[in-house]
């Protein structure tokens, strides 16, 4: 090799070289003459584009500032009714997604064996060729179900363009994640009060009792919560929060309250006890809108008496009285849950039990209580079609009594055991199954298995640890290069329409999920009735009847006449509504229904079947009777239950779990012994569960997670602040280090989520995805050198025995110093 | 000699940058035709050509140096020096590419401080006609070519391909010739 090149060198070279021929094909000529002098920098007009966030399920509503092509500045969209005009620091981050150099910009095909990190770039003609021959392969033998569909964040119109794709191919295998979230919750709703999701009216009331939500830090709706609970404490508004650990909630609250993991429900059991006995209760509420009558609650929450709580949670009798006392005389007041109280064997009577607590005092859906969600009615094309499904969804046959928000954490377990069908195409879409779930390892064994799981689809941003698993990789763009409808429920009470827009243009070939199944739609030859994304989005605003060309100037929408939804319920039902042939009246439970909404084929059948037992009978729900009227009551979601709320479940009883809110020992909490301590996962505020730990600015707030142990704990078993452990469940051991407090249950050991990868990237793992650039980690602003534990490789994966909750603080662990 | 004589030095360059240009794209069958037909004349400057090279083991280690999903290093100046896509120096180029008259491409979904593009810009100061524009080229030069070089060095350690390690140290000794005989020059 020549170590110098000189004149005659050139001369060769240049025949050599002029054989390329011109390379132009980068530039166009500019419409304007050239004369400008280079570098200098033009106007720095920024264009204001409206859209909204992503980097969480909150989804609150933005505006990007956007200078020359690039995304300068994230800020929340003061037009919105919801985050109005806040976001958190994740939002603010979202510029750090956008242009981390770890994101994946091209299609890939595995070429060395799975995980062994061979990939070769291939197009997208490529790709969906290969994907789509298999997809032929499997509908035209007839087994569309044995294309599995699992995806994590999806929402709004990205999930409705997906899942009217999955209908028209015919696959009704669709795995989705609401069990590691906050499943039990929504099932506990369900059985209660009906359609899920609460959403608490701070700003309106008297008192805050909160179980096991850090919702100053981290909820599904963040911000919306987070400010309006902001503004209440600043009013004055008491706050109590029960909690294993003092969170930054729990340390805002008036008084944090700590609690026995688990036991929750027997202080809620105490509270009502109380309340019925000092007759606080709203006896006209509980007469007309519950199932149950004020003898029958005295009676049967007679045994739960503060004494006998104080024994089972550690909360002294006399707290639990006098929080009781003051929740029954705010009038109104709220009581928040969430993981901490939800995410336990128990955890769906649990809720059930604060639903009673609320409905003894008459605290629901009134202003400054919990009221039902309301959101936008985005009315949007649908696509018809037969589909088939694979029995995996749902958790083993008789594990989990009432699946309405099935059982993820169970699926993989049940591929691997094959009884119930295995997918020929396992697809993943934004949802990382190896790491957001528990037992990483036995996750990993069955995704590197292509006996069990022959072929898998990632559809990614990034290198998630499943990702890095996959056989073909399709690239999808961030929320920032997205175009989404999107429906998140509002704490103003009333509905907000937006949208979210590409703000940049999307990067290398990364390319919009919603647009390549249309794509794949395309080459099966099947009509989805829409052929792109904004086609889709468009359609949706013609049949809702909202200004698209507004709603992309504006980012959102809502009505300026709406006044906020209190009193949902009350609601009366014009007879016209229920009066005619195809509306029926189910004398056992007061309902009114259309049977044509169900599954029944005849009216007949309908009638003989009654509204309980006939599946789908909750699609027709009209209204319920309650004296010689008709209201809209607590509408039905999921399960055929009555327009009351059900503080007596006839659907629990028939399964053997208390109908009325009881207590449930967790099994495993049954005999600790002294070297036993319970493990429970928390979240912070500058993180999402895992997809944001590549975040340069958030991996800089947070990067760390030791195990929090109480000091008297650490001392008991000789471990200090800093020192390493081992810690032992009985699916896996990890060491990490511990942080000694006091602010936590001296019971208890807690691991936040967020952290651990090994994949995702540099700031994430200290792998680099890329590599050589100089100024990632091991430039001068990078002062941390932490990555931190994902608890998940030591905690198993089991479901809740009622809604199939995946058991996030159940966990019984031994620890050891190392 | 399609225009480009030995009378004239600055084309002689810009059918390097040219070759540049191409080496840092995703390689297609016309530059593999290309380095096919030419393997005798690249030796000869030093760059190694194995004929039984084929396209896809030329785009799996182009895959695997440039595009990822893992490990690979992103060919942008923002990437290598401040460690994120479309930082201060993908303005700076956008900015200086509207500023000699130019406009990149609509369909281009790259950050234009892509290591390609910044050799286009090379090769067009080279080739302009404009004296202003020309008398850009040692300035560019000296703005960008430093993080080409580490990138360069780091290229070299990390490719498999004989025909990579020796284009890019061809790449290397042109650049490091260029900066010396231009400052000279001025």
């Amino acid at each position: 090799m020549s170590t110098s090149i000189t004149r005659r060198d050139f001369i060769k070279i240049s025949a050599l070289f002029s054989a390329l021929g011109s390379a132009g094909k980068l530039f166009g000529e500019a419409s304007s003459p050239s004369g400008t002098k280079a570098y200098s920098i033009p106007g720095k007009k920024r264009k204001i584009i409206p859209s909204s966030c992503w980097q969480c399920v909150s989804r609150d509503t933005i505006i990007c500032r956007v200078e020359d092509g690039k995304l300068v500045k994230i800020e929340g969209n003061p037009k919105s009714i919801r985050n109005r005009g806040k976001i958190c620091a994740k939002g603010q981050a979202g510029i750090n997604q956008v242009y981390d150099p770890d994101r994946i910009l091209y299609p890939m095909k595995r070429m060395g064996k799975r995980g062994e990190g061979k990939w070769k770039k291939i197009t997208w003609d490529e790709a969906l060729e290969e994907l789509t021959g298999k997809l032929k392969k499997l509908k035209d033998k007839n087994s569309p179900e044995k294309f599995m569909f699992h995806y994590g964040r999806m929402k709004g119109s990205d999930s409705k363009i997906v899942k009217n794709f999955l209908t028209a191919y015919g696959t009704k295998t669709i795995g989705n994640h609401t069990s590691i979230c906050e499943g039990g919750k929504w099932t506990a709703q369900e059985l209660t009060w009906g359609k899920h999701y609460d959403v608490w009216d701070f700003e309106n009331t008297n008192l805050i009792v909160n179980f096991g939500s850090n919702f100053l830090e981290a909820h599904t709706s963040h911000i919306q919560a987070a400010q309006r609970g902001t503004n209440a404490l600043a009013k004055g508004v008491k706050m109590y929060t029960f909690d294993v650990r003092l969170s930054n909630t729990a340390a805002k609250a008036t008084e944090w309250v700590p609690i026995k993991p688990g036991t929750d429900i027997a202080v809620m059991l105490a509270m009502a006890n109380v309340i019925m006995k000092e007759k606080l209760y709203d006896k006209e509420f509980i007469d007309q809108w519950t199932n149950v009558s004020v003898r029958e609650l005295k009676k049967h929450l007679k045994p739960f008496t503060p004494r006998w709580a104080e024994k089972v949670s550690g909360v002294p009798a006399k707290k639990i009285e006098k929080i009781a006392i003051e929740f029954g005389k705010a009038k109104p007041a709220i009581l928040v849950t969430y993981r901490g109280a939800v995410a336990h064997y128990n955890g769906i009577q649990t809720e059930r039990a604060k639903f009673m607590l609320e409905a003894i005092c008459g605290y629901l859906n009134m202003k400054g209580g919990t009221n039902q969600a309301v959101g936008p009615k985005w009315k949007y094309p649908k696509t018809k079609g037969h589909t088939k499904k694979l029995k995996i969804v749902d958790g083993f046959p008789g594990t989990v009594a009432y699946p309405t928000h099935h059982v993820n954490h169970q699926v993989l377990k049940m591929i691997k055991d094959g009884s119930y069908g295995r997918p020929d195409i396992y697809m993943t879409y934004c949802y990382n199954p190896v790491f957001v779930t528990g037992e990483c390892a036995e996750n990993i064994a069955i995704l590197k298995d292509e006996s069990i799981i022959p072929y898998l689809v990632a559809v990614d941003v990034f290198m998630s640890e499943t990702t890095a698993l996959a056989d073909l990789i399709l690239p999808d763009v961030t929320y920032l290069e997205r175009w989404t409808w999107d429906d998140m429920a509002s704490f103003a009470m009333i509905p907000e329409f937006y949208l979210r827009q590409p703000v940049i243009k999307s990067l290398g070939e990364a390319r919009q999920f919603q647009d390549v199944v249309c794509e794949i739609a395309n080459r099966l030859g099947l009509d989805l009735g829409f052929d792109s994304t904004v086609d889709f989005i468009k359609k949706s605003c013609e049949l809702s009847k909202i200004d698209f060309a507004l709603l992309k100037k504006e980012g959102v929408w809502h009505d300026p006449s709406a006044k906020p939804k209190y009193h949902q319920h009350t609601k009366e039902i014009a007879s016209a509504d229920y009066e005619s042939d195809r509306i029926l009246f189910d004398e056992e439970t007061g309902v009114y229904w259309d049977w044509k909404k169900s599954k029944a084929k005849s009216r007949d059948e309908a009638v003989n079947t009654g509204y309980s037992n006939m599946k789908n009978a909750y699609k027709g729900y009209i209204g319920q009777q309650i004296g010689d009227k008709v209201y809209k009551g607590f509408k039905p979601d999921k399960l055929n239950k009555s327009g009351l709320i059900e503080i007596s479940s006839d659907f629990l009883k028939k399964k053997n779990f208390s109908a009325i809110p009881a207590w449930m020992e967790i099994p495993e909490h049954r005999n600790l012994n002294s070297q036993q301590l319970i493990l429970t996962t928390y979240k912070v505020n500058v993180q999402t569960h895992s997809r944001t730990a590549n975040n340069w600015w958030l991996t800089e707030l947070y990067h760390n997670n030791p195990a929090l142990l109480n000091s008297k704990t650490a001392r008991k078993f000789g471990i200090k602040n800093g020192d390493s452990i081992k810690i032992i469940s009985n699916v896996g051991e990890i060491v990490t280090q511990t942080k000694v407090i006091e602010g936590i249950h001296p019971g208890v050991i807690a691991i936040s989520f967020h952290l651990g990868h090994w994949e995702y990237g540099e700031f994430a793992s200290g792998k680099k995805a890329s590599s050589g650039h100089k100024c990632v980690t091991d430039c001068d602003f990078v002062w941390w050198d932490t990555y931190g534990k994902n608890p998940n490789w030591i905690i198993p994966n089991k479901p809740d025995p009622i809604g199939g909750q995946q058991r996030w603080m159940d966990t019984v662990v031994k620890i050891q110093k190392v | 000699m399609d225009g480009y004589s030995s009378e004239n030095p600055e084309s002689l360059k810009a059918s390097i940058y040219r070759f540049l240009q191409k080496l840092f794209i995703e390689p297609d069958e016309e530059f593999l035709n290309f380095l096919q037909q030419n393997s005798k004349e690249l030796e000869d400057i030093g760059i190694e050509f194995n004929g039984s090279l084929n396209l896809e083991n030329l785009q799996m280690e182009y895959t695997r140096l440039f595009l990822g999903p893992k490990g690979h290093m992103p060919p942008y100046e923002s990437v290598f020096l401040e460690g994120r896509l479309w930082g201060n120096s993908a303005s700076e180029i956008k900015n200086f590419i509207r500023g000699i008259g130019l406009e990149l491409e609509k369909d281009i979904n790259m950050p234009p401080d892509h290591i390609s593009i910044e050799f286009e810009i090379l090769e067009k100061i080279i080739s302009s006609k404009d004296v202003e524009i020309n008398g850009m080229y040692i300035d560019f030069l000296k703005r960008h070519v430093a993080w080409i070089f580490d990138f360069l060095t780091q290229l070299i350690l990390k490719t498999e391909l004989k025909f990579y390690q020796t284009s890019f140290a061809f790449s290397k000794v042109f650049l490091k010739e260029e900066m010396a005989t231009s400052s000279r020059s001025i």
